[in-house]
């Protein structure tokens, strides 16, 4: 069941990974949509799957990665019947992807007007055009003056102006979706308010959509309209920003929003999840977050939680009831 | 309240390049007993200089810190003496963002325990802090038969805060503690840190670029910017009455607590710079979205707003008057 309005729709997607360990099942079956035009966050706690999906979306394998099942679908079409080489034209001019360092996707021989420009002549655009508009690239996410920063080496420049130009060569070919990874991890919260700034004005601008990787829930609040809360591998709540923050149904949720201090938590104990996620390796029967809920009882542990919706733009996968 | 740290006109100076890179430039303040610290700014600005200076890790190019009986730079014949060296080490102990690097891998988590207790010669080895320790930050015994490559992040902290305990310290300082950590780990980890002030009867500096996890443990905050004190002031002054332009930017470029918040933000421009070539007048100029003329060309003194508040900022002068 996709909507028309959606630009993305994975379903039931399974992601699993050969590790020096054995076979870690990092995403678990999940569903999740993004709305043309829309900012959608995929919030969670360290390896709970978050760039696996998102690389599963640009498929960008490694080796030692193995799509179980599931389906991708862009505009519709089923992503995983496509070639190789019909994936490599989509990247870029239909989905393109940004990390939180920009250094290693940089290289650091050439001036980042070259690869700028290399970006843009590698999807069929003239060499003259291809200057042009790069410039004015760069200008549209504020690395000024655009003309004299073109001829500037990677190192030469700031944290937050490398991420500036990773997101202007992102955007060059206009895609449909752009998948943010932490992008502002490690940059300085100024910094930060401005790429966040950059992004919003981008998606208004450019009507283009946004997937928004984060395990911060202040950049959810900040600017996503919806948000998915991913959980050892599985989607355990997603739906409006405003819902989920007024009355989160999930216990994760719940629980980790009650975990972040904030003004008011000064000279109090912080609300605290017991134990750690689970082993990923593991066959997991029930609800993933059942040895740590509060509220677990048995029926938890043996079935998977079937979804609930408590509002067209609001579900969760919990056996309580609402 | 009884000051065990003075700070005065400290400074710490790299060459690079030809240039002088004034990491920490003429800081003075003072930490009272019992309180917790908080330093703040963005990358760059030279927390981490700072308290490796007041640690006598680094040798300050300029002024000095007094801690308790000591005076750092400490003199050639005090350095001389492994009394005073060790009884230093005992009472000053730091908790770092990345605790795996600082234990051994080769080792067993209760080999480091133990050799920490045995240098500063703890009663039977050790064991009964040890323990006392381990159940006070939650851990099971089990973990010191275990080497550190197999603890998650979250127990790797803990048992850094165990270790900067041992020896009883006065002092603990904590740079970044919970930056490397989850939202739910951090949680853990800042609770410990909290209570620590009370049940051990410490003294803490907690530097970190996170205003909500200093707004959450300290008591007094000093935000810094290119290795300089921009304000200073007990946490509800600075957190309810920010007066410098720079620490108003700070706030103001927090992320909302929830999608409801209503937010009038004033977003900064640039980066920090580097700490070369400081200009002549206020270091924030460059940045500055209330900057006048004067402020390019003469550095704004520290003015006293309260008896606890300062701020280095001409614009603060004028509504507090010269005292
Ligand atoms: N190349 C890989 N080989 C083996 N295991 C991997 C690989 N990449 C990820 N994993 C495992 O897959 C799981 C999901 O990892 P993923 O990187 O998607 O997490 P994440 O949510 O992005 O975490 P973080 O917030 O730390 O970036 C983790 O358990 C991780 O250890
Ligand atoms: N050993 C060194 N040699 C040269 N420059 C140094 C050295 N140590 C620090 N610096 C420089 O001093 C300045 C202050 O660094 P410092 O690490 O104290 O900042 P910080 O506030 O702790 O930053 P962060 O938030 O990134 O930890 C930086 O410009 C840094 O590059
Ligand atoms: S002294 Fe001037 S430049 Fe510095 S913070 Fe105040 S107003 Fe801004
Ligand atoms: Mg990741
Ligand atoms: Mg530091």
């Amino acid at each position: 069941m996709t909507s028309a309005n959606d630009l993305i729709s994975i379903r039931n997607l399974q992601v699993s990974l050969m590790s020096a360990r054995g076979l870690v099942h990092a995403v678990r079956g999940i569903d999740l949509d993004v709305q043309r035009g829309e900012i959608h966050g995929v919030v969670g706690e360290s390896g709970c799957g978050k760039t696996v999906t998102a690389k599963s979306i640009m498929r960008l394998y490694d080796e030692n990665i193995m799509l179980s099942g599931g389906h991708i679908f862009f505009e519709g079409y089923d992503m995983f019947s496509l070639s190789e080489r019909e994936i490599q034209a989509l990247r870029g001019s239909e989905v393109s992807m940004i990390f939180q360092d920009p250094m290693t996707a940089l290289n650091p021989l050439y001036t980042i007007g070259y690869q700028l420009e290399e970006t843009l002549t590698n999807k069929g655009v003239k060499k003259m055009e291809a200057a042009a508009r790069a410039v004015k690239l760069l200008e549209d996410v504020g690395v000024n003056p655009p003309e004299s920063r073109k001829s500037q080496y990677p190192f030469e420049m700031s944290g937050g102006m490398l991420q500036r130009v990773m997101i202007a060569m992102a955007i060059s070919c206009n895609p449909k979706l752009l998948i943010a990874d932490e992008p502002t991890t490690s940059l300085d919260v100024t910094v930060q308010a401005q790429i966040l700034d950059l992004l919003t004005r981008l998606r208004d601008g450019r009507y283009m959509s946004i997937l928004m990787i984060t395990h911060n829930f202040g950049i959810v609040a900040e600017i996503c309209d919806r948000v998915s809360v991913m959980y050892a591998g599985g989607i355990v709540e997603s739906g409006d920003v405003r819902e989920i923050f007024r009355d989160p149904r999930h216990p994760y949720t719940s629980d980790l929003i009650k975990s972040i201090p904030r003004s008011g938590t000064r000279g109090t104990l912080l609300a605290t999840i017991p134990g750690t996620p689970p082993d990923l390796l593991r066959e997991i029967n029930g609800c993933a977050y059942a040895p740590r809920c509060r509220y677990a009882s048995g029926v938890c542990a043996e079935a998977p939680p079937p979804p609930r919706s408590i509002s067209e733009s609001h579900s969760y996968a919990c056996v309580r009831g609402t | 309240m009884g000051i065990i740290f003075s700070v005065k006109k400290l400074a710490k100076y790299f060459p690079v390049g030809g240039k002088t890179l004034k990491a920490v430039d003429c800081l003075t303040f003072e930490i009272y007993e019992r309180e917790v610290y908080g330093v703040v700014g963005e990358s760059g600005s030279g927390k981490s200089t700072l308290g490796r200076c007041m640690l006598n890790l680094v040798e300050p190019t300029a002024g000095e810190v007094i801690f308790g009986d000591e005076i750092m730079p400490m003199s050639e014949l005090a350095r001389k003496s492994p009394a005073r060296m060790k009884s230093l080490r005992r009472d000053m102990q730091v908790v770092f963002q990345n605790p795996n690097s600082s234990f051994n891998p080769k080792m067993t988590i209760g080999r480091a325990l133990y050799n920490a207790a045995s240098f500063f010669g703890l009663k039977g080895g050790g064991r009964d802090r040890i323990h006392e320790l381990l159940d006070y930050v939650n851990l099971d015994r089990s973990v010191l038969s275990r080497y550190s490559n197999a603890l998650s992040g979250g127990e790797m902290q803990r048992l850094a805060i165990v270790r900067a305990l041992i020896p009883s310290p006065r002092f603990v300082m904590a740079d970044e503690p919970v930056s490397a950590l989850d939202v739910s780990v951090q949680a853990q980890i800042l609770n410990i840190l909290g209570e620590m002030k009370n049940r051990f009867g410490l003294t803490m500096m907690f530097i970190s670029h996170e205003l909500t996890v200093v707004e959450h443990i300290c008591d007094r905050i000093m935000v810094m910017y290119l290795g300089a004190m921009m304000e200073l002031g007990p946490v509800e002054e600075l957190f309810g009455n920010p007066l410098h332009p720079y620490t108003r930017a700070l706030l103001d470029s927090r992320p909302k607590t929830s999608p409801d918040e209503k937010k009038t933000r004033e977003m900064l421009e640039g980066e920090i710079p580097g700490a070369v070539d400081i200009p002549a007048g206020c270091r924030f100029f460059s940045r500055c979205p209330d900057a006048v003329r004067e402020c390019g060309e003469i550095p704004p003194e520290l003015y006293k707003v309260t008896d606890f508040h300062f701020v280095a900022c001409h614009l603060v002068r004028d509504t507090v008057g010269n005292n």
